[in-house]
């Protein structure tokens, strides 16, 4: 095991931690803690219990994505790329119809569309996708820039401000190969201009989740008191110093402070009940054919931190927006976003990116294999009672359409949702599916998300 | 009424434009803390993985919960380095025997704290305020209270902010003098990319830097030290994003010698030897930025231009109409390309974005589907459908036909004669320019009209500001931004004169009072 315990004091019991590891299959089939946190006012509203957002990139082709029949409502058959997800069927739900309008609409929605917000077409996608709103203007110039970070909080985020607060993490952000200028990196907002950019090196990944899990309690007794007195003594030079500076830096010195009371929570929510998964060698995770071995062990890091209570919210990007990752296992040697350009007469760079889409729709199924495989203290299965929303920067390459977003909701959703359907909307915004997100995680207040211009409410015909 | 360059100077009036406070970049981190402390094994991977940082670092996100983590992680690890190793923590906070060690510990704040937050500690409660968390650590030993200090010195905001309230003495309604020391850090992560030395720290206390005549002299040796002497190389580093290189992807099998670092590491290497040549030795000119016939060659890059070479570079003269400057480093060309072929889109963005400083629209959202395209096709060909469709041609005839011109140049920045089955057609126009509209052939004649233009000189005198002030110019920054284009002007464009005329403006000087930025 390569990943170096995070506290340099803390080598003395390294091998408790050693003699005392399993491997995350283990973890997996054993019955598991249920987290204290109230989910919802009411239990017995129907609600998940844990939300996960997965980002793949480039767009989809639709007519292998999206099932064929103009029926609404209907029982989900699978296309081409979805089709490693059969046994899941049940719990799927496809979306068509569903468009990014808050990448193109103002306050005014669609009565008024602008052409001018800032970012690039790959670049507008990501900021959108979980906030219903648009990135800022800003310097970064990748991809059809110039564009800064999003306006705006991220549903992920939203949901972690209700149900992260007794967890050790309020969330967690896992990313494999994501690259680029950074509007094109991030899903997750805590707000405007408050990216939370994710890690996607699983080895810095395994020590921020496992710090100081090799120590004796006296030990880590006195870790966690003096992390605690430097936080204190931060919190109090923050406070002191803010008053004395202009508005615009205490703004900025306050968002500091807020993320030092996430570092608080880790502290008073440790220590936690659950064993590290051991693991492999380190590889180097910018390396094209490392792809695959970075985004499995990021999803079993991200699981496993679900599984053993230390969060329950938490996103995984595959990649970038306007991934230029090649796939050569599934013997796509060209790179992803070049392909996504081909014209849709193109045959063989079709057939690629058809095999490139179902290779994340097998990724998805892994994740959903393991969390179904993992039972809760109740007997239900771990996916029962998650959310997972699966979406992408463009519904497709070719045309940088932000209309018909290949959206996947999946996992039982605590009964909230009724799965198993193709859902057919004619122009919905994707506000109101993240409307919708809210209400299946028991937040029935929640009826706007995003732009309130755009958002026009939940979508019509989800709910169980 | 606006100057003759859009910027409208009012003479009698003194705004030196807004002044966030900025994060130390992670660069401004890892020198800050290597001035303090010294080398610390591992801070760079403590610091976690870095960042892309947007065009000179002007947009700067809240901090998140991983950031902070990185920091603390980065603080223990230099905090253990210092508490472990008995003549380092004796010679940071010396303690002798029969010292009460909290004294030693208050002399440790009033020194090591005030170097890192490049100010003097001297209020009480501040003092108080540190030594309580001595206390914590001192239970267990006298250099473990000293590494807990440490820890909160380094992840206090003092440290990694620069932080800045002005001083007391008003210049005008919207201007305040810096304080001296807020002064000094501004001089020193501008021109030397880390904090106030001892010296420049000594002239800040000792009013060296209260007058102009003060600041000048200041700055005449601050800009000899080595790190102040390199300070044009980092910016034009910076202006053509060469850190990028790290992380630019090639196709492994067109272009397998990319995949090993020692090429990129050459390019890295080739770029600064020129920059540095250039404002050294070449005149410094801008003119000469764009059009130098020199180039540095080791044995990686011998092939480019036909020769041969050892180990270390050697200047030589390019290829006879294929070596125009920056224009035409390998560097500058493998960035701004694809991974498998060359991009006149993204050359000829950057043409228009950062030599012109025009604001290209975005794209529309919805593109018309691309025709299918036959295998073998000029790069030329393909780009075609911009200029037959509307939806593209608005703003595509900004960047492709200036881009095109790039066409002999590969994804490696490799000059070429053939494109596919097809001869490079160099060709290429200028539009929509204020002085040099027209048509051209090659990167060459390109450099020879962007060289006698003033907007791109008045472009990169606004590269340097957003450079030098890690913020985007505004119009309220009219007389700043008239001094440094006249200083410049009347240098002939040598770039060497921008660092003492961006010194000498309000805006670099002065700061608007606090008072007036709360009560907006």
């Amino acid at each position: 095991m390569n990943a170096q315990p995070l506290d340099q004091r803390t080598r003395l019991s390294r091998r408790k931690l050693l003699s005392g590891l399993s491997a995350l299959t283990v973890a997996l089939t054993s019955p598991i803690w249920r987290s204290a946190t109230v989910f919802g006012a009411d239990e017995k509203t129907p609600a998940a219990r844990r939300f996960i957002g997965v980002f793949s990139a480039n767009g989809t082709i639709a007519k292998d994505f999206f099932p064929a029949g103009s029926g609404s409502g209907v029982p989900l058959t699978l296309g081409r790329i979805l089709a490693p997800l059969a046994e899941h069927k049940a719990q799927l739900m496809v979306l068509k119809g569903v468009h990014m309008s808050s990448t193109v609409q103002n306050e005014l929605g669609k009565d008024a569309p602008v052409s001018d917000k800032p970012g690039g077409p790959h670049m507008k996608g990501p900021g959108a996708m979980l906030t219903g709103g648009s990135l800022q203007a800003g310097s970064f110039t990748g991809s059809g820039g110039p564009a800064g970070y999003a306006d705006r909080i991220s549903v992920d985020q939203y949901i972690a401000s209700r149900i992260g607060t007794k967890t050790k993490f309020p969330s967690l952000e896992f990313g494999a190969r994501i690259e680029g200028q950074e509007p094109l990196r991030v899903i997750s907002y805590r707000g405007a201009n408050q990216p939370n950019i994710a890690v996607d090196d699983p080895w810095q990944m395994y020590k921020r989740i496992f710090a100081n899990t090799d120590l004796s309690s006296s030990e880590l007794a006195q870790v966690l008191a003096e992390r605690k007195s430097v936080l204190d003594f931060l919190s109090a030079d923050i406070n002191t110093l803010k008053v004395r500076v202009a508005s615009e830096d205490k703004a900025r010195l306050e968002a500091h402070l807020a993320s030092i009371r996430s570092l608080e929570q880790e502290l008073t929510n440790t220590p936690m009940s659950c064993k590290p998964l051991t693991m492999p060698a380190k590889l180097d995770v910018r390396a094209m054919e490392n792809f695959g071995a970075v985004g499995k062990l990021q999803m079993d890091l991200m699981l496993l931190a679900h599984i053993c209570g230390l969060t329950n919210v938490s996103t995984l990007m595959f990649a970038n927006a306007d991934s230029w990752q090649y796939y050569p296992w599934i013997d796509v040697n060209e790179e992803h976003h070049e392909l996504s350009h081909a014209g849709d007469n193109d045959d063989v760079a079709n057939e690629k990116l058809v095999k490139i889409n179902r290779w994340h729709a097998e990724q998805f199924a892994y994740m959903m294999d393991k969390l179904r495989a993992t039972k809760e203290a109740d007997g239900s299965s771990m996916l029962d009672n998650t959310l997972m929303l699966w979406g992408n920067e463009l519904g497709a390459g070719n045309s940088h359409t932000y209309k018909d977003i290949p959206w996947l909701l999946a996992g039982g959703a605590g009964g909230a949702l009724k799965m198993g359907r193709y859902m057919q909307y004619s122009d919905q915004p994707h506000n109101n599916l993240l409307v919708s997100v809210c209400n299946a995680m028991g937040f029935d207040d929640v009826s706007t998300f995003g732009i309130p211009g755009v958002c026009t409410g939940p979508l019509p015909g989800l709910m169980a | 009424m606006p100057g003759p360059r859009g910027f409208e100077c009012m003479t009698g009036t003194v705004d030196p434009g807004p002044s966030p406070m900025k994060l130390l970049t992670r660069t401004q981190y890892l020198n800050s803390v290597h001035d303090l402390v010294g080398e610390i094994a591992g801070l760079d991977g403590a610091l976690g993985a870095g960042r892309s940082a947007s065009a000179f670092g002007l947009v700067q996100p809240d901090v998140a919960q991983v950031d902070l983590e990185n920091y603390r992680n980065a603080a223990n690890q230099a905090s253990l380095s210092v508490a472990s190793n008995k003549s380092l923590l004796k010679q940071l906070a010396p303690c002798a025997d029969g010292d009460a060690a909290r004294d030693c510990a208050r002399t440790f704040v009033q020194t090591f704290a005030a170097r890192a937050y490049r100010a003097p500690v001297t209020d009480a409660a501040d003092i108080e305020l540190h030594l309580q968390l001595f206390d914590v650590g001192a239970k267990v030993s006298y250099a473990h209270g000293i590494e807990l200090l440490m820890q909160g010195i380094l992840q206090a905001p003092r440290f990694l902010y620069r932080v800045e309230v002005g001083g007391k003495e008003q210049v005008s309604d919207t201007a305040v003098k810096l304080s001296p020391y807020e002064l000094a850090s501004r001089l020193s992560y501008a021109l030397w990319d880390t904090m106030p030395n001892e010296e420049l720290t000594a002239a800040a206390s000792s009013g060296g830097l209260a007058t102009k005549e003060g600041l000048l002299s200041q700055l005449a040796w601050m800009l000899q030290a080595p790190r102040g002497a390199s300070v044009m190389r980092r910016f034009l580093e910076n202006f053509i994003h060469l850190s990028d290189l790290d992380n630019s992807v090639k196709d492994a099998t067109l272009y397998p010698e990319w995949q090993t670092s020692t090429l990129r590491a050459s390019m890295k290497t080739q770029a600064s030897t020129f920059f540095d040549d250039l404002l050294t030795k070449q005149g410094g000119k801008l003119s000469t930025l764009l059009t130098s016939h020199t180039v540095f060659v080791n044995q990686d890059l011998a092939p480019y231009y036909g020769t041969t070479s050892g180990a270390s570079f050697t200047a030589t003269n390019g290829v006879n109409g294929a070596t125009s400057g920056i224009l035409t480093l390998p560097a500058f060309l493998s960035v701004l390309a694809k991974p498998s072929e060359s991009s006149p889109i993204y050359r000829g963005k950057f043409v228009r974005e950062m030599l012109l400083c025009q604001q290209l629209p975005a794209p529309p959202a919805n593109i018309p589907k691309p025709p299918d395209v036959a295998p073998g096709v000029s790069t030329r060909e393909r780009l075609r459908e911009h200029e037959s469709n509307v939806s593209c041609s608005g703003c595509h005839r900004l960047m492709d036909p200036i881009g095109l011109a790039f066409e002999n140049y590969d994804s490696l920045g490799r000059f070429r004669t053939m494109d596919g089955q097809e001869p490079v057609d160099a060709r290429g126009e200028l539009f929509a320019t204020a002085e040099i509209d027209g048509k051209f052939t090659g990167v060459p004649e390109l450099g020879q009209k962007l060289a006698q233009s003033e907007t791109v000189r008045q472009c990169m005198a606004r590269q340097w500001f957003r450079f030098a002030l890690q913020r985007f110019e505004q119009p309220v920054d009219g007389c700043s931004m008239q001094g440094l284009l006249d200083s410049f002007e009347t240098a002939d464009a040598d770039l060497n004169a921008l660092p003492q005329a961006i010194v000498l403006s309000d805006a670099f000087q002065y700061r608007h009072p606090v008072d007036s930025e709360a009560s907006k």
